[in-house]
């Protein structure tokens, strides 16, 4: 049962600033909805004052800002899908971001929204980590940047203070030599949390089947989206074929630290991790 | 060309415009003056003695206008249409979490939900039982002083002699199978609205979400002690049943007819997604002991079989869905020395009773797997030990029935089936693959069955049908028989156009309400087409008669040299003697002819001996042959179908369109009940209430179909038409767990086959976690 609030829907987004350093104790900012709605439903959360951030238009911008991309918080994961500059400078986070529940969620949903609520399970953010995107908070008393990484504290816990926004995301644009891939398991093919899901991002190496970087970013199987830097490690510059990628992968069982849910246990997610990983790497060196 | 005009040809569905465009209306949709909001206060556990009910606090909230509890239902206290121990509202114990204990009417939905918290409900915890086999145990909790085992039923076929039987086998296996409790996951949840008899009549009238609308006016009737024409019934709109809205159904509509009496109010009441799967009803687990003495050459010399069924809390469908299991229990095979025995046995887990297949998904998964086992076993290739043991026509069945009534086609279906999909290619081909990949594996399997069409044995089996032809010769009919997705309403317009020789576009098919229609019985079974329609064809042609009867006199030929085609009868023998189906209708009444037909059909005898397992159990029977192809990731246990095989023995197909898509929509619920569904129970609690957690397959699941119609006319359908709805989905996932055990090697013999039963053979998903664990 959706409960009483005052809804307050800022024009923009000095003013939403305002109203968070006045009220934001009590309230609930609210981009696609695709998660808070759920919680207003289940009376999970009962915010006396709910910001509806749809008007905030300076907020669904792609730009390109140097050698980097800036995504506003309100950037919806279709838009991400859709945009030519993502296409190209961002085929991860498009990968990571088309896996997202249905149409009609990505439609909604956003990439700020996917970060605050900050779910270990949340699609387009193991591309972010592997990526190494920061994430710019606004308040009324001025800006900080963060990594994404850094950002994500728990489940469904951030580093965001109650008066600062998410603003926008930046991350470096794709280079000649990059490669990535985003691996994702769930129940079904669409309209599925994800039991594991593994984000991979590549520089190659100038041997052929070497990487002179590796960033991986494992999602579903530790309280937040976990790097694997012990993996990237010891993939990073050596000749890999099959068997020493099989070798090498198996090192993810320590890296990740799952639990047992509905959706599957710890053992079976520990298990995917490796496989996922190397189904991943597997397809990045060999078959791309 | 077909000999028919109507019937036969894929005749657009009668009410997809409305579906479609939005404008059908639901019965979430109803709304009436003055109409208040009903809400149900349901268990707090799954197993409890109430020892009070303080309501005092509710009936103080501003906006509350009615608190009711058990003491107040004026009629019986329960209902049920086979063991009627289902109470309306929990009288001093509650039996399963969906229990409902009291009832709140209230201005608004957010009133009556607040008042529900209000309400103090002092329940004192008992020991449950929630799995069968610890049920039947001494000493185990019991629910009914009327079933102090927990046996709510047990049915069992014997035939010849199974010792001897077994004796002569050169070899026995034995097979262990599981299958899960199932939602029907029906689009739109529970919703009713209750008028009272005062001020809007001398009757109730209640809409709503009905699918077997005489027996929930039955039940209503008998807790508000009221007299059956003092109850009338009319079905909105439904958005999909499967069997679903049955007793869930008798307990909304009574419980908010009740609310409509004591507030003399129009009372709605509308479940959310989380109350229904709650309090609804599902399908049975089972547990499937299966037993077989086979000879060397691939012949069964016996079968015996025993069957645990968890009914829950309540009687509701059990002892019919468990009687339709023991008949077709050893599957459409010739085995001369039969036991079957199944237990339906009452549980604190939700209750269980009718959805789509009735009882025949779960033996069937059983059986063709085991059939697959066997001929693995044998050496055997699996179609050829199907082929050698198949019914044939004369075969006797379990049951004694001997097959001479119709065209037995189970060899037929199964090779078309093969046909379409090359079986012997694919065989090789799958195995060359999986020979030179190592991370994925394919794997093609095949299921049979044979269904018995309509009630058989459960009871009286009649239906009847309305036909009015208007002066101006537009028609309008209606049926005690309801539409709920599965295209009846199209199937008896096409019957009744191709019986007066018109357009179906002239006709107009009116809602359904107990009061107007003729009690038909249940829409279930699969049976509307071969019952429904043969009593359509019935009032229809008797109309034909009378109106040719007139077109004869006027154009002076005799009546049987008419026919009648597209609004013009004319005479076969001179197609110039012409009337138009209008001005053969205005004579007709002018000259004072009826002009509307009651029609009947009652089924073909058949019988039942209980005491001795035997009897000729249903009229007639389909056949159907399914052909599962898949990819198995090796790594992850993700299971894709790539393709999927269904050949159905229809009878006829009264519109191939619609028989298509009843095969596409049984193929999705079978391969969710194979690979991906499950309510999961923790000792009395469901864990999944909704359509994030339990799932169903979507359309990126669902491979490419391929359909295949199959007609052998039936002497006792129309037109030789005999049924298609449930036989769709009782084979998917024996089909599915044979072709994932072609590709991996391992027999997985546990209902759903997700990702890690594939991958580890087992689950290891523990029960007791909290939904959604990972993100809070």
């Amino acid at each position: 049962m959706v409960n009483d609030f005052r809804l307050v829907r800022p024009k923009t987004l000095p003013e939403a600033l305002g109203l968070l350093d006045e009220f934001g104790q009590e309230i609930e900012p609210v981009a696609g909805g695709t998660d808070l709605l759920v919680k207003l439903e289940d009376g999970r959360i009962r915010p006396s004052q709910v910001m509806d951030l749809s008007a905030l238009n300076e907020l669904k911008q792609i730009r390109l800002v140097g050698e980097d991309l800036h995504l506003g918080a309100l950037v919806t994961h279709t838009a991400v899908l859709e945009s030519p500059l993502t296409r190209t400078e961002a085929p991860l986070l498009v990968m990571g971001c088309r896996t997202v529940g249905s149409t009609q969620i990505r439609n909604m949903g956003t990439l700020g929204g996917n970060l605050a609520t900050a779910s270990p399970a949340g699609d387009s953010i193991p591309a972010l980590v592997a990526l190494e995107a920061k994430v710019v908070l606004a308040s009324k008393k001025g800006e900080r940047t963060l990594p994404v990484e850094d950002f994500l504290v728990g489940p469904g816990k951030t580093e965001r203070r109650r008066e600062e926004l998410i603003k926008e995301i930046i991350l470096p644009c794709a280079r000649e030599g990059e490669k990535g891939f985003y691996n994702k398991l769930g129940q079904r093919n669409a309209l599925a949390i994800s039991i594991a899901n593994v984000a991979v991002w590549v520089r190659l190496g100038e041997r052929k089947n070497t990487l002179s970087r590796v960033r991986i970013a494992f999602g579903a199987l530790a309280p937040t989206v976990k790097r694997g830097r012990m993996v990237e490690d010891a993939l990073t510059d050596r000749e890999l074929d099959e068997a020493s990628l099989k070798g090498i992968t198996q090192l993810a069982w320590k890296e990740v630290a799952p639990i047992t849910d509905i959706r599957a246990s710890a053992q079976y997610r520990r298990d995917m991790a490796i496989a996922l990983l190397y189904q991943s790497l597997y397809h990045i060196l060999f078959l791309s | 060309m077909s000999q028919f005009r109507s019937v036969n040809h894929p005749v657009r569905r009668v009410d997809a415009y409305e579906k479609v465009t939005g404008r059908a209306k639901y019965a979430a949709d109803l709304r009436f003056d003055g109409m208040v909001w009903g809400k149900v206060l349901r268990s707090r556990y799954p197993h409890a003695r109430i020892r009070s009910i303080n309501a005092e606090k509710a009936r103080s909230l501003p906006g509350v206008l009615a608190v009711l509890t058990a003491q107040d239902v004026p009629g019986a206290k329960t209902f049920g249409i086979v063991v009627p121990n289902q109470y309306l509202l929990a009288d001093d114990r509650v039996r399963y979490l969906g229990d409902g204990v009291a009832l709140v009417a209230a201005e608004t939905e957010s009133i009556a939900q607040a008042a529900l918290a209000l309400i103090e409900v002092e329940y004192e915890e008992l020991p449950g039982v929630f799995d069968p086999l610890a049920a039947l145990e001494k000493g185990a909790p019991t629910l009914h002083a009327e079933a102090p085992d927990n046996l709510a039923v047990h049915h069992h076929v014997q035939k010849g002699d199974l010792a001897a039987g077994m004796a002569e086998a050169d070899l026995v296996l034995e097979r262990e199978y599981r299958t899960q409790f199932i939602e029907h996951a029906y689009i739109e949840p529970e919703a009713v609205l209750a008028l009272p008899t005062h001020p809007f009549g001398h009757y109730l009238t209640i809409y709503g979400s009905f699918q077997n609308i005489y027996n929930i006016r039955r039940s209503v009737a008998k807790v508000l002690a009221l007299p059956l024409n003092r109850v009338r019934l009319v079905q909105a709109t439904l958005g999909g049943s499967f069997g679903g809205k049955d007793e869930v159904m008798h307990a909304m509509a009574g419980r908010a007819a009740l609310l409509a009496q004591a507030t003399g109010r129009p009372v709605k009441m509308v479940n959310s997604r989380e109350e229904s799967i709650l309090e609804s009803y599902k399908r049975h687990p089972y547990i499937l002991r299966y037993q077989a003495g086979v000879k060397k050459d691939g012949t069964i010399s016996a079968m015996k079989i025993e069957v645990y069924a968890d009914a829950g809390a309540y009687a509701s469908m059990t002892p019919f869905v468990t009687w339709r299991s023991v008949v077709q229990a050893t599957g459409p095979y010739q085995v001369p020395h039969v036991r079957t025995d199944i237990y339906g046995v009452y549980t604190n887990n939700t209750y269980t009773g009718a959805m789509r297949g009735f009882g025949s998904p779960q033996v069937c998964f059983a059986n063709e797997s085991f059939m697959d086992e066997i001929a693995l076993e044998l050496g055997m290739d699996p179609i050829e030990f199907r082929m050698k043991n198949a019914l044939v026509d004369g075969s006797v069945t379990a049951t004694g029935q001997v097959l001479n009534r119709h065209r037995v086609s189970l060899k037929e279906v199964l090779s078309q089936a093969l046909e379409a999909v090359q079986y012997q290619d694919k065989v090789r081909e799958y195995r060359r693959f999986n020979e030179t990949n190592a991370e994925k594996k394919r794997g093609i399997g095949v299921a049979v069955s044979y269904r018995g069409v309509s009630l058989g044995g459960e009871g009286t089996d009649a239906a009847g049908a309305y036909v009015s032809v208007q002066q101006d010769g537009s028609v309008i009919i209606h049926s005690g028989l309801v539409e709920m997705g599965q295209g009846l309403r199209t199937i008896y317009t096409q019957i009744v156009a191709e019986e007066l020789g018109i357009s179906a576009d002239r006709i107009v098919f009116l809602d359904t309400d107990t009061s107007v229609n003729l009690d038909s019985g249940p829409t279930v079974a699969s049976r509307s087409t071969i019952m429904g329609g043969s009593a359509m064809k019935d009032a229809a042609g008797r109309l034909r008669l009378t109106i040719h009867g007139v077109a004869a006199d006027k154009l002076e030929v005799a009546q049987d040299d008419l026919t009648g085609e597209a609004g013009i009868i004319y005479s076969r023998n001179n197609p110039e003697k012409k009337i138009t189906f209008e001005e053969a209708v205005r004579h007709t009444a002018l000259r004072g002819l009826r002009l509307t037909e009651l029609g009947w059909y009652q089924g073909p005898k058949v019988s039942w001996d209980e005491e001795h397992g035997q009897g000729d159990a249903y009229f007639t029977y389909v056949y159907a042959a399914n052909v599962a192809e898949v990819e198995v990731d090796a790594e992850t246990g993700q299971v894709e179908v790539l393709r999927f095989t269904a050949a159905h023995d229809v009878g006829r197909a009264i519109n191939p369109e619609n028989v298509r898509g009843q095969i596409y929509g049984g193929v999705a619920m079978a391969l969710g009940y194979g690979l991906l569904e499950e309510v999961e129970m923790d000792k009395g609690v469901t864990r999944n209430l909704n359509f994030d957690e339990y799932f169903v397959a979507t359309t990126m699941d669902v491979p490419d179909i391929q359909a295949i119609i199959v007609e052998n006319p039936d002497e006792f359908g129309p037109y030789g038409a005999k049924s298609v709805g449930e036989p769709t989905l009782e084979i998917g996932a024996p089909a599915i767990a044979n072709a994932i055990a072609f590709a991996t090697g391992k027999r997985l013999r546990e209902l759903p086959m997700d990702l890690e039963r594939v991958l580890l053979g087992h689950s290891l998903r523990e029960r007791r976690t909290k939904r959604g664990s990972v993100e809070r």
